[in-house]
């Protein structure tokens, strides 16, 4: 099977989801950097490749696929990865699918926009703090963390299960990102606390590596967020 | 095979979806109605099937399922139902799975968000329109069609697909929603337009049926239209 031309930018957790899979399942890419900074995705060029200018996206033989959930679904079915990453019993994939289906409304909104505030709005835009999202997203985050302490991680290691998969993917790069801006989601709730390390290490070096240019940009900015 | 225990209320779309999906597929179910606006989603009873306070929510017997999509895609896999619905082919599955994926922060926040902003808010909180709201909930509305337009239906009878899927099925259960306001979605926008008579025309008298419950409380709060372009 030939490799995965895989568009990305360290910056967007979608694409540090596709990265991190793509590692740990040790699935043959090419990384291409499309710099959303230099807004790169509106390009010719890689309109050329994806109409849809957005990243993530791979092409594999030809065949263009967006939407990081999607495409890590994608690529466990395709390459056969371990049945643990996405289980082919009905139920067992019926609770991950359960995760990833409430993963877009829920944690990506309670962590994305509130990173996005308080660290590139009032840090690199130098645009005055928006308290009312912030703390309208703080109230979203607070929410979203009960639901995995109580929910998802009540009778299970791992999100709806009792093996890693590509829901605890999803879950931790976007629990990572906040992290920069100083919130520990562990410091009230111990099952969120023994989750994320537990995914941590079952991820490895290719967890640490994949957010060093995250860390790199972040750290300069010194950010300690108030959240409980 | 025993019933599927089925927790919904037919006003919202999630929930039209999943029940015509198992009409459309003689599934078999029993339907417990969650009245919303007396707030049974909040009820201890409630959260000890759906611990999140949601709808819908499905039993199969012991085993519960949350998150529409999941349930169709589970009861699609265990009902054995025919392939088109949600395809075994890797790459035509792919293609639905990023329909769905982008689906939530797009054609649901766009449509149902804005029926929500528009219907729900003055009529049931007694709170004022917001405008500021209602007019970014439009511009979403506007780029999910347009993506509908140009990406997914380019080139395709049906969403990413050359036949009907689960993706058509969620796809127009929300943008009816705002059908209610008046706003016809393939004005401006023939791909839309052809593919909404299309996917009508496969789902037959389970969409009207499904559909009736929206409509009775768009007559009952004397919904008017909405402008939208």
């Amino acid at each position: 099977m030939s490799k995965i031309d895989f568009y990305s930018f360290f910056a967007s957790p979608p694409c540090r989801v596709v990265h991190t899979f793509l590692e740990i399942a040790k699935i043959p890419y090419e990384y291409h950097t499309i710099d959303l900074i230099k807004v790169e995705q509106q390009s010719e060029e890689f309109r050329k490749i994806n109409p849809h200018g957005k990243v993530p996206a791979i092409v594999h033989d030809g065949f263009l696929l967006t939407e990081s959930i999607a495409i890590v679904q994608y690529l466990a079915q395709k390459f056969k990865t371990e049945d643990h990453w996405y289980p082919s019993d009905s139920k067992k994939r019926a609770k991950i699918d359960e995760y990833l289906c409430w993963h877009h409304s829920n944690c990506r909104q309670g962590t994305g926009v509130l990173f996005f505030h308080v660290a590139i709005a009032t840090n690199v835009r130098k645009q005055p703090r928006n308290e009312d999202v912030i703390k309208e997203r703080k109230a979203k985050l607070t929410d979203v963390l009960n639901f995995f302490e109580n929910y998802f991680l009540k009778d299970s290691k791992f999100i709806n299960s009792d093996d890693i998969s590509i829901a605890d993917i999803a879950a931790i790069i976007e629990f990572q990102q906040i992290k920069y801006i100083g919130i520990d989601i562990g410091k009230t709730r111990p099952n969120v606390k023994a989750w994320r390390d537990r995914v941590i290490a079952r991820l490895g070096p290719t967890f640490d590596t994949i957010h060093e240019p995250l860390g790199k940009m972040t750290e300069p900015m010194q950010i300690t967020e108030d959240f409980e | 095979m025993s019933k599927i225990d089925f927790y919904s209320h037919l006003a919202s779309p999630p929930c039209r979806a999943v029940q015509i999906f198992m009409k459309v597929n003689g599934i078999p179910f029993q339907y417990h109605h969650v009245d919303l606006p007396k707030g049974e989603h909040k009820t201890e009873n409630y959260l000890r099937i759906n611990p999140i306070g949601k709808i819908p929510a499905i039993k199969d017997g012991d085993f519960c399922v949350l998150e529409s999509m999941a349930i169709v895609q589970y009861l699609a896999e265990k009902f054995s139902t025919p392939d088109h619905w949600y395809p075994e082919d890797i790459a035509v599955r792919a293609k639905i799975n990023e329909y769905l994926c982008w689906h939530h922060t797009n054609t649901r926040e766009g449509a149902g968000y804005l029926f929500f902003e528009v219907v729900m808010i003055p009529k049931i909180r007694h709170l004022p329109r917001n405008e500021e709201t209602i007019k970014s909930e439009k511009m979403k509305l506007s780029a999910s069609l347009d993506m509908m337009e140009n990406y997914f239906l380019n080139g395709y009878p049906f969403i990413g697909s050359n036949e009907i899927s689960i993706a058509d099925l969620f796809a127009l259960c929300e943008l009816s929603q705002i059908e209610r306001l008046g706003i016809d979605i393939g004005k401006k926008r023939a791909n839309v337009k052809a593919w909404r008579e299309r996917v009508i025309a496969k789902l037959g008298s389970y969409y009207n049926e499904a559909h009736e419950t929206i409509i009775g409380f768009a007559r009952h709060f004397n919904v008017t239209t909405e402008p939208f372009e």
